[in-house]
């Protein structure tokens, strides 16, 4: 109890003068404890004030950053796989050309059997007897080398990428990521149950979380792209091979059938 | 390089001699056909001295009159050759003579079967015209030529390509049936290969666009297709755009619409195309003023 008396006249309390409510205000701040010495800590408190100013306005500057950032890059992959893909068409046309090639290059050979034993026909009379005695059977020549191998090439990795790019469908992302075991340690995969007013600070990494979102389902689209990419160069590479080999000997045969031609004709 | 060029011109007024000769009687008795070879031999190393000393048109005349020689030579394919050889000089300056050259050479490949160069040939003049001389309906017609004959050959790739500009153009042109009908049919026929099944999504984005400017709940339509289609189309941004598009056009909320179209492109560059369809679509807005 405090020694001020707010009643003015104790000795005569049912005056009818009202404590005023003034003096009763005034009484009770005078009542409080005295404050420290105002200058210093207002100086002191300032300044923090400032610090913290400054480190929310980083913090923004940061999350801004972050955030375009994100956005960049989700830009970026998105190109990257614009640039697959028409790396991908460009090479599905070109195993059709390879494939063409291919069949015209076995045309070739066996027309070019066709020619040679013409020419031994030509050559020598002998050898004409024999090629009239087994004539008949060579109207339809075997389709040498007919290049089976590459038509099922086509199906098989296909069916192999098929069953991988399915498992890409819209789920997969979302459950890995809710699986991720730091998903888990940030207690993130619970659902937020406080619909409170989201801070500026929550709904940026709301966003910034959406958008790494984003960029798991083009990184996984563009894995899948570039290892479908790699395994058609495989095949194709084969093909060239194949077709290399198939140029070589047509063009042995040639030079070969080229020579005895020269000759026969007396050049 | 009047040095080249005067060379070429003595080769060409030999050329002509040779020609001349052998006119004679016992000329075409006796050397008639190697007169006319090393004609054509003359013309052609001619025909290469002007494109050293860049005489385009000269080149390609030398070109031309050898083919000629060839023809009448009956070396059908050495003629188409030179048909190709100097419609490139021609490219440089005179655009329709090099349309012209092509075409002769068309139809000698034609004549002989060789349907896949044939078809190269049409895409060189379609290209022609998209790029020279600006002129839209000839290259669409000529690509779609190209397209049969690759159909034909069974070259799927080629002919979808060349379906694609013939899409693109249909659309520009605004013949949105036809333009729809191609980029439904691409799209499907890629989700069946796994190379190419990513850029299903693009056709399917174009298609539905053609869809918007047409009619807005054929559009809705559409894309419930794409989506049972190919599942993942309704993750991508431009299903999401799609959508949010058919959302403000119902509204006829013009600023709605700019501001989705720019935070997509704020992602991902929409080239010309896109920019003038969606140009239209937004036209449609203006001239449907709110009658409710």
């Amino acid at each position: 109890m405090s020694g001020h008396k707010y009643i003015s006249n104790t000795n005569n309390l049912f005056e009818d003068e009202d404590v005023d409510d003034d003096t009763f205000v005034n009484s009770y701040a005078a009542r409080r404890p005295p404050p420290k010495p105002q200058t210093q800590t207002s100086s002191y408190m300032a300044d923090l004030e400032r610090q913290r100013q400054t480190m929310l306005q980083k913090q923004k500057e940061i999350e801004q950053r972050t955030l375009d950032s994100s956005s960049r890059s989700i830009g970026l992959l998105r190109e990257s796989e614009q640039i697959g893909i028409a790396t991908a068409e460009e090479l599905a046309r070109q195993r059709e050309q390879l494939q063409n090639t291919s069949r015209r290059l076995d045309d070739i050979n066996t027309n070019l059997t066709y020619s040679q034993k013409h020419l031994n026909g030509i050559k020598s009379v002998f050898y004409g007897f024999k090629n009239y005695l087994s004539g008949k059977s060579d109207q339809t020549p075997p389709k040498s080398q007919a290049s089976p191998s590459s038509i099922s090439s086509k199906p098989g990795p296909s069916n192999k990428l098929d069953e991988t790019l399915d498992g890409f469908g819209g789920s997969t992302p979302i459950d890995r990521f809710s699986s991720h075991p730091t998903t888990r340690l940030r207690g993130l995969d619970q659902e937020e149950s406080t619909v409170a007013p989201m801070s500026d600070t929550q709904r940026i990494n709301k966003m910034l979380d959406a958008n790494l979102d984003e960029m798991v389902h083009h990184i996984s689209r563009l894995k899948g792209l570039g290892m479908a990419l790699g395994e058609e160069i495989e095949t194709q590479n084969h093909l060239i091979d194949e077709i290399s080999d198939k140029a070589d000997t047509a063009d042995i045969k040639i030079g070969h059938q080229n020579k005895q031609m020269n000759k026969l004709l007396g050049k | 390089m009047a040095d080249n060029e005067q060379k070429a011109m003595q080769l060409i007024a030999e050329a002509e001699k040779k020609l001349n000769s052998s006119k004679s009687f016992l000329g075409s008795l006796f050397g008639g056909s190697s007169k006319v070879e090393e004609a054509v031999d003359c013309y052609l190393r001619a025909a290469n001295l002007f494109k050293m000393a860049k005489k385009w048109a000269q080149a390609g005349q030398a070109f031309c009159s050898a083919a000629q020689l060839h023809l009448k030579a009956g070396v059908r394919h050495d003629a188409a050759t030179n048909f190709v050889d100097a419609s490139n000089c021609y490219k440089k300056c005179d655009p329709n003579e090099a349309v012209s050259c092509l075409l002769k050479a068309i139809e000698i490949y034609t004549d002989m079967g060789r349907f896949t160069v044939a078809a190269k040939q049409h895409q060189n003049i379609a290209e022609l015209y998209e790029t020279e001389c600006v002129d839209l309906a000839r290259a669409m017609q000529h690509y779609e030529q190209a397209a049969d004959y690759f159909r034909g050959e069974e070259s799927t790739s080629s002919a979808n390509k060349c379906m694609l500009k013939l899409a693109q153009y249909a659309a520009q042109l605004e013949h949105y049936d036809k333009a729809i009908q191609i980029y439904e049919q691409i799209a499907k026929s890629s989700l069946d290969n796994s190379l190419l099944k990513y850029s299903a999504k693009e056709y399917m984005f174009r298609a539905a666009l053609c869809h918007l400017c047409v009619d807005i709940l054929n559009a809705q339509h559409a894309v419930e297709k794409y989506c049972a289609l190919y599942p993942a189309f309704a993750d991508t941004r431009e299903c999401k755009l799609i959508k949010e598009l058919i959302e403000h056009l119902e509204e006829q909320n013009i600023d709605a619409f700019t501001e989705a179209v720019k935070t997509y492109d704020s992602i991902s560059r929409l080239d010309q195309w896109y920019t003038s369809m969606l140009v239209r679509i937004k036209k449609q807005i203006n001239d449907n003023p709110d009658l409710r």
